[in-house]
């Protein structure tokens, strides 16, 4: 009895109780959150959009720990979703209302740093930017930094294949992961790779990166740590024209410079993050870049000149370079910050789109017209190297209604970006949020080919449920095989 | 975030201000990674993201504050570490304040921790109750585990935070005016802390030494008491209120003798306070332009010292200073460079901590009331300044002193204390064994010349 | 020339895989068979070559990327490529002097498909890590596609990277789309003689700790180094220890001087410019120190911690001679004489260290029974059979090739 009995919802009165008992033997009783409001905390992400209150929340500490919940929740048929910092975008981490929630926050411990094989291999809730700071004073770190760095986990990353400013030159999560030790759906502890390079057999690794948790639950992985440049410094050049900002950028990657990173900004953009951040970004540009290059100070200022030089055939109006690391980390700071910084102004739907280089201008035309057509305003902040771009669409959430409208905004962005060439998410994953975008991208055997991978991890389809494929053609694939609708669901 | 206040519930200004702030939160979830409690606890009820979903739907929905909202809010520290990471500017401060005022008027709480609690309202701010009640600790610390078996773990707590040996100061007598003995530059009142005089009463002579050589007048006040942050984080709004006005009729008979250039704090954890008095004092009518002009003179020691040209420090010494900033000087009232600047420009070496933004556990009287994360925070803080390996560590509150002074191994001082000490002043209690090393310096230096 | 199906469009592929099914027979996936020999044969097996299948269809020097038909030769995109100054930065590895084949003649669906990559993947990485989309027919004869031609895309499962090291049992790739880089301004290498394997691994991780960039750092046995070094001024009869700089000249001339200074207590350190040290690693690329027609070749990805101490072990039980890749991560050990060419020593001590070898080439004389593919363990291997019966139900698409039933 007990705490039980305050599980109240509809759905928790299904579940035989035998289920608690279960639970409760493989688990101190301060990682079961069952109570309505504890249960309230957890029923969404950084995608405020979408709430479901789950079942319950379990917060394990150990990788068997998660394998006996795993096997428990494999007999009672109970879907889980795992969790870790909750700073999903696109609604990663939302639950479902028969759902437990495994929430691996406290499986915080960095098990083993070895320089000699340049990894590092941590527990599932360590944060992406802890890893780099463990490493960092003897020289090392871990590359990519999705701008929720500071709080984001590990496990996180390798769900959504997070990618961050530095990937350019660095690569995503794909690129870095080694090895992963992953508890199946039925509560089995699997091991992927090791402190070594390249799949034995088939690369099960490049699934499990990317597969938003629904292929198992990562409970430890082992990164590549990467030697720390000697130095690193950002230029910002502002440009009067968004065009010459685009075509900046595929000359100076046409000129064979690869930056570790280009950032672009528009003008609503630039205001928002200088409110916050005073890193001295000029305030009467349309479009600015911050370019960051690596090395010796020499071999730095080398590189910043001949970005310049090709900067100068386009009119910069504005051009400035850090001269020392408090301004570096100022002007990143900025750049960081960017999406939080919006919400001091408005509530907002952050896109995640990849388009090719070379149709940036239009690219960037065609957001701002469709925004205009809904009336809403528009950030555009982006990875301009790889042509990931952040349109953040601000809209008011108190608003009946507008949810609803902005979501079919962005969706018309997402449309447009596949259209030029590119892909509806570049580093923040399908969530719940485009799940019923993939379309866009994929056809009925697409989509069979990867169902049948989720198939074949997790037969019952319950690993975080209802999160990448469009919840129609799933059903049909588990109706019958195939994704292909029928015409009644078409 | 999206709101569902009614119109009618938005007229009350409290809700106005709570919607205001819900707004403005994006729940990205950094705020988790820097929050004090969250890294001891994993737990997204105790982080501030959680907290402020928590009492949104309360304050929604205008039901009673829950036993589970009563415990997270209990566990967090008031750090205001998530302020200063929130990049969309949530005033979590306020918030968690309308929060706390609420459970305190009608949140589930068991009679102990009821009575600690009113205990410590009581007492605390009240120099005099104070200094009996630490006499009669003394005796009772031998009691600790019976109290801790007995279920009272936050009394044995109360009680382990007792210093073994009570030492008045000889210098400090309470009221009274420092006269420098040059030319007078400007007269200040010094705010002594209702703890730290009885704790630790040579953060206040060192104060005041430290200024009085700057050619500064420093008026200690009899009439001036508690500044009500310890009511405050507990909840109890019209006890705070009660302590501000207090000072500031204080504030206002001094002024009116003669112009006061600045009230000066040596406590951060009250100086965050005294300087929202603003916002305590808001619905308080008619005292609006007085609350605004006195809030203005308000200064940490450190802000106030930094324009001031010491000059070539009396005692150069080499030590090896860890230095912690409070939660309530780095988040609260955004203090970053003056004390270290202040340090260093008198010959002291310094050393940041890692994890500098986490609260050592003291947080006021969090290290009473909540003894478990309180202990493990501190242990961390000890680990940090253990991997430092400092001669002595400096920070700017009592309370951060006491905790880490209980948890590590290496003095702790307050920074006053080491910068009166380098010009001139004593050597700080504690730190008696590097007096002889800084002599030795001092024979080197000399022959050397 | 033995009967061969040769694909012109991706319709006549699907028709022959679906044939296949229909017929209960097997098709060997072929480029151009430079690879061919890696792997078991299966004799009964109808080769399918999709050297017909050639065209480079897109190629965006300002975005980075390139996609072409899965049978266009190498050299044809390397050519393209050069108009450019790009390169495709993780040195695919030629086996033609290995097999005797033609340079350069490798498709590059073959690449992919077995995913091996070069003394550069140290620094950026290997072939899979630059598969950014395919298109491919499954063994149900079901065309897919996975990834795209932009740098970034997390929507699905990541199939493109997944068809790379599958060796052409899940589906056939008709085409590809890769990430490209600039290629370097300049280049040189380092060279230090006659190090023992222990001190020269030492070497090696100190050179690559530092934040210089070695883009290749390969330690060579005297036997292996002599054959390795055509073409390139040496002193003979002494193992070679080498770490490639590659950046602008200002870059590199400062960077090696860094290294010099690092690694003088190590013993002398010479330098070697742009035209030998392409020289050399062209050599290395080729794989030309592991020219004796009679050795057994073994490739083995291990934990670099553990490297040296494997090496030693191997040398323990088995006539072996070891070089090093990937400073110390890669262990290239040519074995002679022994029936299973060391396999099961050798495959002990790997397994125990972490990683895996895999057989390239058996010696002269040697046992057929050996696996050329480093077993799974029971739960990869059910994984694996999973993954195998969903994309190529009746096993039609290279059956055996890596491992039984597979």
């Amino acid at each position: 009895m007990g705490i039980f009995t305050t599980v109240s919802n509809r759905v928790a009165a299904k579940v035989p109780r035998s289920l608690w008992r279960d639970l409760k033997e493989v688990l101190k009783p301060d990682q079961l959150i069952l109570d309505e409001s504890g249960r309230r905390a957890y029923e969404t992400d950084a995608l405020t959009a979408y709430k479901v209150m789950p079942l319950a929340v379990i917060m394990p500490e150990t990788t068997e720990e998660v394998a006996a919940v795993a096997e428990i929740a494999h007999r009672y048929s109970i879907p889980l979703v795992p969790r870790g910092a909750g700073t999903s975008l696109a609604g990663g981490a939302v639950p479902i209302e028969t759902a437990i929630v495994l929430c691996l926050s406290r499986m915080n411990k960095i098990i083993d740093i070895d320089y000699t094989n340049r990894t590092a291999t941590v527990e599932a809730g360590v944060t992406n930017l802890a890893i780099s700071q463990a490493v960092d004073r003897d020289g090392y770190f871990y590359a990519p930094d999705p701008s929720s760095q500071l709080a984001c986990t590990i496990a996180g990353n390798i769900a959504m294949n997070s990618g961050g400013a530095h990937c350019l030159k660095y690569g995503v999560t794909t690129h870095n992961l080694l090895a992963v030790k992953m508890v199946t759906a039925d509560g089995q502890v699997l091991e992927f790779g090791g402190s070594f390079f390249d799949p034995i057999g088939y690369d099960f690794l490049s699934l499990i990166a990317g597969s938003e948790g629904g292929l198992g639950i990562v409970t430890e992985a082992t990164v590549m740590l990467r030697s720390k440049p000697e130095g690193a410094r950002p230029i910002l050049l502002g440009f009067d024209d968004i065009d010459a900002a685009g075509d900046c950028v595929a000359e100076i990657i046409g000129e064979g410079i690869i930056p570790v990173a280009i950032e672009f900004m528009d003008r609503p953009a630039i205001k928002v993050c200088e409110e916050f951040a005073g890193a001295g970004y000029p305030l009467d540009v349309e479009a600015l870049l911050l370019i960051e290059v690596e090395g010796s100070d020499e071999e730095i200022d080398a590189a910043l000149q001949q970005i310049l030089r090709i900067a100068s055939k386009f009119n910069p109006s504005h051009k400035r370079i850090a001269t020392s690391a408090e301004e570096a980390a100022t002007i990143w700071h900025g750049r960081k910050s960017a999406f939080g910084a919006m919400g001091r102004i408005s509530e907002y739907l952050c896109m995640d789109g990849v388009i090719p280089l070379s149709k940036l201008s239009t690219v960037l035309e065609k957001i701002s017209e469709i925004c205009k057509s809904y009336k809403f305003e528009v950030a555009n902040i982006f990875h301009a190297g790889d042509g990931n771009l952040h349109p953040l669409i601000m809209y008011d959430a108190n608003k009946p209604g507008e949810i609803e409208r902005v979501e079919k905004c962005g969706a018309e962005i997402l449309e447009l970006c596949v259209l030029a060439g590119g892909c509806i998410t570049g580093e923040h994953g399908v969530g719940i949020e485009k799940r019923d975008l993939m379309p866009l991208q994929f056809d009925t055997l697409d989509f069979d080919n990867q169902m049948r991978i989720k198939q074949l991890f997790d037969p019952d389809w319950r690993l975080n449920p209802n999160k990448v494929f469009p919840l129609k053609m799933s059903q049909a694939f588990q109706d019958t095989g195939s994704s292909l609708l029928s015409e009644d669901d078409a | 975030m999206k709101t569902e206040f009614t119109k009618r519930q938005l007229r009350n200004d409290n809700l106005q201000m709570a919607n205001d702030i819900f707004r403005r939160c994006v729940h990205c979830g950094l705020c988790t990674a820097t929050c004090s409690s969250y890294v001891v606890a994993g737990d997204e009820r105790d982080s501030p993201r959680g907290r402020i979903y928590m009492i949104k739907e309360m304050l929604e929905t205008g039901s009673a504050p829950d036993a589970s909202l009563t415990h997270h809010m209990d566990r967090c520290l008031t750090c205001l570490s998530c302020m200063t990471t929130c990049p969309s500017g949530v005033d979590y401060m306020h918030l968690s304040d309308l929060a706390r005022v609420e459970i305190e008027k009608r949140g589930p709480r068991p009679f102990r921790i009821r009575f600690t609690r009113g205990l410590l309202s009581s007492v605390m701010p009240y120099p005099r109750r104070f200094a009996v009640a630490m006499s009669l600790g003394r005796l009772a610390r031998p009691f600790r585990p019976l109290l801790k078996a007995a279920g009272f773990k936050e009394l044995a707590a109360m009680l382990e935070l007792v210093p073994k040996r009570g030492k008045q100061s000889p210098e400090f007598k309470g009221g009274g005016v420092a006269r420098p003995r040059g030319q007078q530059h400007r007269r200040v009142l010094l705010m002594t802390g209702c703890a730290q005089k009885i704790v630790r009463p040579a953060i206040n002579d060192a104060s005041i030494r430290l200024m009085a050589r700057q050619g500064i007048e420093v008026i200690v006040s009899q009439d001036t008491g508690c500044c009500g942050a310890l009511d405050m984080h507990m909840g109890r709004e019209s006890a705070a209120i009660k302590h501000a006005r207090r000072n500031l009729e204080a504030w206002q008979a001094l002024e009116d003798e003669a112009p006061l250039d600045g009230i000066i704090i040596n406590a951060s954890g009250c100086g965050t306070s005294v300087k929202d008095y603003p916002h305590l004092l808001q619905n308080v009518k008619g005292i609006e332009e007085q609350v605004a002009h006195f809030s203005a003179k308000v200064y940490d020691i450190s802000e106030f010292l930094a324009d001031y040209n010491f000059g070539m420090a009396e005692q150069w010494t080499d030590l090896n200073v860890a230095l912690h900033l409070p939660c309530s000087m780095m988040h609260g009232q955004k203090i970053s460079y003056q004390p270290m600047q202040l340090l260093q420009n008198a010959g002291f070496n310094i050393h940041t901590l890692d994890e500098a933004h986490i609260c050592c556990g003291s947080a006021g009287t969090y290290n009473i009331l909540q003894p478990d994360i309180a202990n493990e925070l501190g242990q961390r803080k000890a680990a940090h300044i253990a991997r430092v390996k400092p001669d002595v560590v400096a920070t700017g509150n009592l309370g951060c002193l006491t905790q880490m002074g209980h948890h590590s191994v290496y003095p702790v001082v307050h920074f006053v204390e080491l910068l009166d000490w380098a010009y001139g002043g004593p050597c700080p209690d504690g730190l008696e064994h590097l007096q002889d090393r800084v002599d030795r310096l001092a024979k080197t230096n000399k022959r050397n010349k | 020339m033995e009967d061969m199906l040769t694909p012109l469009v991706n319709r006549d592929l699907k028709e022959m895989i679906l044939e296949a099914n229909n017929k209960k027979t097997n098709l060997e996936i072929l480029g151009h068979g430079t690879k061919r020999t890696i792997g078991r044969i299966n004799s009964d097996a109808t080769p399918l070559s999709l050297r017909r299948l050639s065209e480079i269809t897109l190629y965006e020097p300002s975005e980075l990327v390139l996609s072409a038909r899965a049978g266009t030769p190498i050299v044809e995109i390397e050519r393209a490529l050069k108009s450019y100054n790009q390169q495709l930065p993780f040195e695919y590895l030629d086996f033609s002097r290995v097999f005797g084949t033609e340079p350069g003649w490798g498709t590059i669906g073959s690449i992919f498909a077995t995913n091996f990559s070069g003394s550069r993947r140290i620094l950026k990485g290997s072939a899979r890590d630059h598969l950014l989309g395919v298109n491919a027919i499954n063994g149900r004869g079901e065309e897919f596609k996975s990834g795209g031609r932009v740098m970034k895309n997390v929507a699905g499962y990541d199939l493109a990277k997944f068809m790379a090291n599958s060796w052409g049992t899940l589906g056939v790739m008709t085409d590809v789309t890769m990430k490209l880089l600039p290629a370097p301004v300049d280049e040189c290498t380092l060279f230090m003689y006659g190090l023992g394997e222990d001190i020269a691994l030492e070497a090696l991780r100190a050179a690559v700790a530092t934040p210089y960039e070695i883009s290749g750092a390969v330690y060579l046995n005297q036997e292996h180094a002599h054959s390795c070094l055509e073409g390139v001024t040496y002193v003979r009869d002494k193992s070679v220890t080498a770490m490639r700089l590659e950046n602008t000249s200002k870059s590199i001339a400062y960077r090696s001087e860094r290294i010099r200074d690092l690694l003088s207590a190590f013993g002398d350190i010479y330098y070697i410019d742009q035209p030998e040290s392409q020289i050399f690693w062209q050599n290395m690329r080729q794989l030309m120190f592991l020219s004796e027609p009679e050795d057994a070749i073994w490739r083995i990805s291990t934990t670099p911690r553990k490297a040296y101490q494997s090496a030693r072990q191997i040398k323990k039980l088995v006539d072996a001679k070891v070089s090093y890749d990937w400073a110390g991560g890669l262990l290239w050990v040519t074995t002679r004489g022994v029936s299973d060419m060391g396999s099961s020593d050798i495959r002990r001590i790997v397994a125990e260290a972490g990683g895996f070898a895999t057989l390239i080439r058996p010696g002269a004389g040697a046992s057929s029974d050996v696996s050329p593919f480093h077993p799974l363990d029971p739960s990869h291997m059910k994984l694996t059979k999973g993954i195998k019966d969903m994309f190529d139900p009746n096993g039609v698409l290279n059956p055996g090739r890596m491992y039984d039933g597979i």
